[in-house]
């Protein structure tokens, strides 16, 4: 901020104060700013999620599937290449994939000569992704990524499809949990925390929602470790 | 004007049918909002009415303590690595982002959907001085190739066709081969996607608005279905956030509780497709992300609404609930305000943005029958506040004449459904007859005030709330 900047700011908060009051320690509506954000309130926890229980994986599946994203559980990463096969081949989309430089990622098992692997930035055209998210909210369905060494943001944004590894273990009720969990690990923030919740999306011509405006198209999730869904109750 | 630029897409031999086609865009109108729509939405988050009085106690709390909240912010932001700016009004705003791009030797900046940015006019500025400006939302490109501007805060291309899209794509997309089929809107939408890449991915500054700024980690949040703000934000060397002061809320708890609220209320979704939470530049070592942030807030009338009778608008979280559910803007369209913020919320919140002798006409651009505060998650009492306005108006002796014996008739009316409904009816049939190419260019007593400002589209064929029920009883019969 430049000088003259500071100055005009400094004016205007001077001008706020004096229209608001003065703030007193227990702030000037009884709730005091400082404590607020020392111990943040929750809104109640919506019913959706109450009733779930601890089946908090399915309500996950449920609404990650209301949101148009498509899921599907596998036991664990030794089985992903297999499924990942017969998904593109039911999509008709040919086996070459883009995949993120991320662990989780990478350690999935592709044998040789079955799915063509490349990494590097997208081509510009999309292609199709595999990467990994941090989290998935069943809330919403959302998953979780964000920037860090080796997790670019273009990966979620650029492909046409892109298929998503998601530890079940990582399925976490809500947002609420989600911040819990960031603040227990030190509370630093990454540049970028995105809540992805289904395919890219828009409703700008004739108010008809179509998939793929500027990301991408298909959404697929693969949530390793997951309980297999029954096909009955 | 814009309006003249949509008018000319009329062809004239369409005319019969501009009945329909208007119903037909009123019907998208509330494709948006519908009253079913919203139900559904409810049943599935019973707790929206205990989050509506959570998000008008978290506004209200930080409104309150406005100067704490946005010095933490831009402390904290500040230490997460963005710059930050201060803009008392527009034209500071647009000065400092002038100055940050030309330090950076932009030639191309892309946009994600910001009304802020519509606010200062910042596209046409940065155009003005030799920065190509691209909007990257497709509804924003749209109207900009269009040569227009937005109709409605959340659809901006609400007002037009598929047909009108497919004709300016046609029209500006002239490197392309004229025989392509672009009939439906999957075509029009790989079109412009394609059209964008590149600008996303070589553009030297993206500049973006905030839907919340967080207190407590010096966060920007932002919500698109797209995926363009992300491109936006994330792909530059440069981003820059342009945002008001209201937006501030607490913590990321708060940030949540709105977020219940927003999407909900603006598209019927429970979250919209990216939720992205920014804090400060790329860090050491990042894949990628812009190596330089800045942070724009800007003020332009917002803290002189505090503790006044305006103050309950800075709740406004630009969910567009009030324009989908309002008769007025569903029957004249966002374009008729001519302002930036249509409908119910833009009546209240742009005189006081621009100055009440520029824009006091809008208040008056109201039924008064309340549909808006009974849909707005933040319980802001629109209707009143549009009355305060008027009532200031009058007595600073701004109304015209003939807005004045107007306003008495509204008045009346607005109080009297029936008779209302009468007086549009009866409206309706005479602007019929005055209406040249369906536009009109001066309403008869109660809108002669309006009609000084704007040009106002002719009503084709009964009042909308007419036409409403006769499709619906057409539908009802097998
Ligand atoms: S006034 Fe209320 S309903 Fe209208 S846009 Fe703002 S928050 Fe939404």
């Amino acid at each position: 901020m430049s000088r003259s900047q500071d100055a005009a700011l400094a004016a205007a908060l001077a001008r706020m104060r004096q229209t608001l009051g003065p703030l007193a320690g227990a702030g000037r509506d009884g709730q005091s700013p400082r404590e607020r954000i020392a111990r943040p309130p929750r809104g109640p926890v919506p019913a959706r999620i109450t009733a779930a229980g601890n089946a908090i994986e399915r309500l996950f599946i449920e609404t990650a599937r209301a949101a148009g994203a498509s899921v599907e559980t596998v036991p664990g990463l030794a089985a992903v290449p297999a499924r990942i096969a017969a998904y593109l081949a039911g999509q008709g989309l040919a086996p070459r994939l883009h995949r993120a430089p991320d662990a989780f990622t990478r350690a999935v098992p592709f044998p040789d000569g079955t799915i063509e692997l490349a990494e590097g930035p997208l081509p510009p055209e999309g292609g199709i992704a595999l990467a990994s998210a941090e989290a998935g909210l069943a809330e919403t369905g959302s998953l979780v990524v964000r920037s860090g060494p080796d997790r670019p943001l273009a990966v979620h944004l650029v492909p046409e499809t892109e298929i998503v590894l998601l530890d079940a273990g990582d399925v976490l009720p809500s947002q609420e949990a989600l911040w819990e969990r960031l603040r227990r690990a030190g509370g630093a923030l990454p540049r970028d925390l995105t809540l992805v919740t289904g395919p890219s999306r828009t409703g700008d011509i004739e108010m008809r929602v179509e998939m793929g405006a500027h990301g991408p198209r298909r959404l697929h999730i693969l949530l390793v470790g997951g309980a297999p869904e029954e096909t009955a109750d | 004007m814009s309006l003249e630029v949509s008018a000319r897409s009329f062809p004239e031999k369409a005319h019969e049918a501009l009945g329909r086609e208007r119903l037909q865009k009123t019907l998208g109108y509330l494709r948006f909002g519908s009253a079913a729509g919203r139900r559904a939405v409810m049943a599935r988050f019973p707790e929206f009415d205990t989050y509506r009085d959570l998000g008008k106690a978290i506004k209200d709390h930080t409104l309150a303590h406005l100067d704490t909240y946005m010095e933490m912010f831009l402390e904290k932001a500040a230490a997460a690595g963005a710059h930050v700016h201060w803009a008392a009004d527009g034209a500071e705003a647009r000065a400092i982002i002038l100055d940050i791009c030309r330090k950076r030797g932009t030639r191309t900046v892309t946009k994600s959907k910001s009304m802020v940015s519509e606010e200062i006019e910042l596209a046409e500025h940065l155009s003005a001085h030799g920065i190509r400006a691209v909007e990257t939302d497709l509804g924003e490109y749209i109207v900009q190739i269009r040569g227009e501007r937005p109709s409605h805060i959340i659809g901006p291309a609400i007002h037009l066709t598929k047909e009108d899209v497919e004709e300016t794509f046609r029209k500006v997309h002239d490197d392309l081969p004229p025989g392509r089929p672009l009939g439906t809107p999957v075509e029009l939408i790989s079109e412009a996607r394609l059209k964008l890449r590149d600008d996303f991915l070589n553009a030297d500054v993206g500049i973006s608005g905030a839907n919340f700024l967080i207190a407590e980690t010096g966060t920007v949040v932002l919500v698109t279905n797209e995926g363009n703000a992300e491109l936006t934000t994330g792909v530059p060397k440069t981003h820059i956030v342009l945002t008001g002061i209201e937006k501030l809320v607490p913590t990321l708890e708060d940030a949540t509780a709105l977020l219940r609220l927003l999407a909900r209320c603006g598209t019927g979704q429970d979250l919209t497709a990216y939720t992205s939470f920014i804090t400060g530049a790329a860090r050491p070592g990042d894949a990628d992300g812009p190596e330089e942030t800045h942070i724009v807030l800007l003020d332009n009338g917002r803290s002189r609404m505090l503790r006044t009778e305006f103050e309950e608008m800075l709740r406004c979280i630009r969910c567009g609930a009030c324009l989908n559910q309002c008769p007025v803007y569903t029957a004249v369209g966002g374009h008729a305000y001519g302002s930036v913020y249509p409908g119910p919320m833009g009546a209240v919140l742009t005189p006081m943005l621009a100055s009440v002798d520029e824009a006091g006409h809008l208040p008056n651009a109201s039924s008064f029958c309340g549909k808006c505060e009974e849909v707005c998650p933040m319980r802001i009492p629109l209707p009143r506040m549009m009355r305060h306005w008027r009532e200031r108006e009058f007595e600073r002796g701004l109304a015209p004449p003939a807005m004045r014996s107007g306003l008495g008739l509204w008045r009346t009316l607005a109080g009297w459904p029936a008779a209302y409904r009468l007086a549009l009816g009866l409206a309706a049939r005479v602007l019929r007859g005055r209406g040249r190419e369906g536009f009109i260019r001066t309403l008869p007593f109660i809108g002669a005030g309006w009609t000084e400002h704007r040009d106002m589209r002719a009503p084709e064929g009964g009042t909308f709330l007419a036409q409403w029920s006769a499709r619906a009883g057409r539908e009802r019969r097998p």
